[in-house]
């Protein structure tokens, strides 16, 4: 049994549970303030429809009780790719209520947190779930693509880290661009963003 | 019979501590012995005039050796009871000038602890004092205290409300090469926007925290786990370093259930 699992292919699901990480932080903003969110990935957040089908549909709680059963059956308990969503599993976690990403970026606007969302690839739905999430987060939340598989992929994340962090310790536009202009003038490859 | 012989191969700071050492032999009415090896060179510390020089110049030999046989003696004249009374003179002499320094000048015991007594009383009298002035003076005594005290140990007073990134950070299988860039770089990130802010001769200060997230096929630890909020960037690495690139397939997870109804799963099944 376990031998024939094998043989069905991956990859239709690709979403990622982009929405967890916002609603964390939202959660870790009430404990200590944040000033911006910088997101780096490459697959969307799961929709809607995909949280709660895996929260609550009866459906899906036939498929999960069903799958525990085949592990059980292929002796394969506990494996990674098992379901880990029984209620159980959440109870006492912040994971525990489903949360939705446009709930949590709603969220963040009213926070006022930023979201720089950069995606490691141009597949079409990371890169439109990714705008979304920069543009309904706080206000001038960026959103780009970040080649990090290119040769100089650690220099553009290293440009874009610092220059964000500088970003965010500017009070005045003023002081924004002296950091900008500080950063371009004494590091030679500050210029390579893209 | 045994007996212990002590060779101590180094000059006691303090007679005292010397007659100690002495004394670790010729115990309870037993016979012993005790003797004195000492390098040349590190009698320099004592002996202010003496500069010892492994292989004098001809010219210079008489000189250089005269002050550490305290006369008229070339080194091979040298008496054990001269040597002692010159060495244990300069010990003295050298401890002497050393604790009057030490005295009640800065960063000495006793110029800490005239501080905080004087902090102390500031303290009482910023609160207690019956006069506005007095409370004021005090209260700027108190806060020229911390200041100084911390100066050395803490970042400079922070003014500008602490600015804090979070970075959250897709950790599943496909992510590899932005996780190895996270780690080899955020060391890189920190310094370079501390460098800018002590260019732009500002205090400001800023804290990052990673946080790592994948789907609902993991155990929670690993749908979501943070790093705490790091000033500096060594705890922010060894956070990223044990971050490994996993799972992504929770595809597997729900097709297989979908295709369990296929006819050739059910046929394999029971065939």
């Amino acid at each position: 049994l376990p031998i024939i699992l094998f043989l069905f292919p991956a990859g239709t699901h690709e979403e990622e549970a982009v929405e967890v990480a916002l609603q964390y932080a939202n959660s870790e903003h009430s404990r200590n303030p944040i000033s911006q969110v910088i997101l780096i990935g490459d697959a969307p957040s799961n929709t809607a429809d995909q949280v709660l089908h895996l929260f609550e549909s009866d459906a899906s709680m036939f498929f999960l009780s069903f799958t525990g059963a085949l592990q059980v059956a292929g002796g394969r308990r506990g494996d990674s790719r098992g379901c880990k969503l029984s209620p159980l599993t959440w109870k006492g976690t912040s994971m525990a209520d489903q949360t939705f990403w446009e709930d949590e970026c709603v969220k963040l606007r009213a926070n006022g947190i930023p979201v720089h969302a950069f995606h490691v690839n141009k597949r079409s739905n990371v890169v439109e779930n990714f705008k979304q999430i920069s543009q309904k987060a706080g206000e001038n939340g960026v959103c780009q693509f970040l080649d990090i598989a290119s040769s100089q992929g650690a220099t553009i994340l290293c440009n874009l880290l610092t220059k964000r962090i500088l970003e965010s310790l500017g009070q005045t536009e003023e002081e924004k661009k002296l950091f900008n202009d500080l950063y371009l003038r004494h590091y030679p490859d500050a210029r390579i963003m893209h | 019979l045994l007996q212990v012989h002590v060779i101590q191969t180094f000059l006691s700071e303090e007679l005292t501590e010397e007659k100690q050492i002495q004394g670790r032999t010729a115990r309870q009415g037993q016979n012993g012995s005790y003797c004195l090896v000492l390098l040349c060179k590190s009698l320099e510390k004592y002996l202010t005039n003496f500069k010892y020089k492994d292989d004098p110049p001809e010219s210079e030999k008489d000189a250089s050796y005269e002050y550490f046989v305290g006369g008229d003696c070339r080194l091979e004249k040298f008496r054990v009871v001269d040597a002692f009374d010159v060495l244990n003179a300069a010990r003295q002499n050298f401890f002497t000038k050393d604790f009057e320094k030490s005295g009640d000048s800065k960063g000495s015991d006793d110029y800490y602890h005239n501080q905080a007594m004087d902090f102390r009383q500031a303290l009482a009298a910023a609160v207690q004092s019956p006069k506005p002035t007095e409370r004021a003076d005090s209260l700027a005594l108190v806060k020229k205290f911390l200041k100084t005290m911390n100066g050395s140990v803490l970042p400079p007073p922070v003014v500008r409300p602490i600015k804090r990134t979070l970075v959250l950070l897709d950790a599943t299988g496909s992510m590899g090469s932005s996780i190895d860039a996270c780690k080899k770089k955020i060391e890189e990130v920190c310094a370079r926007a501390y460098d800018i802010l002590e260019k732009a001769e500002l205090d400001a200060c800023f804290e990052v925290q990673f946080a790592t997230f994948r789907n609902y096929d993991q155990d929670p630890p690993h749908l979501l786990s943070c790093s705490n909020w790091e000033k500096k960037p060594y705890n922010l690495k060894s956070f990223i370093s044990s971050v490994r690139a996993f799972g992504g397939d929770f595809a597997r997870f729900v097709i297989e259930p979908v295709f369990a109804h296929h006819p050739f799963f059910v046929s394999c099944r029971h065939p």
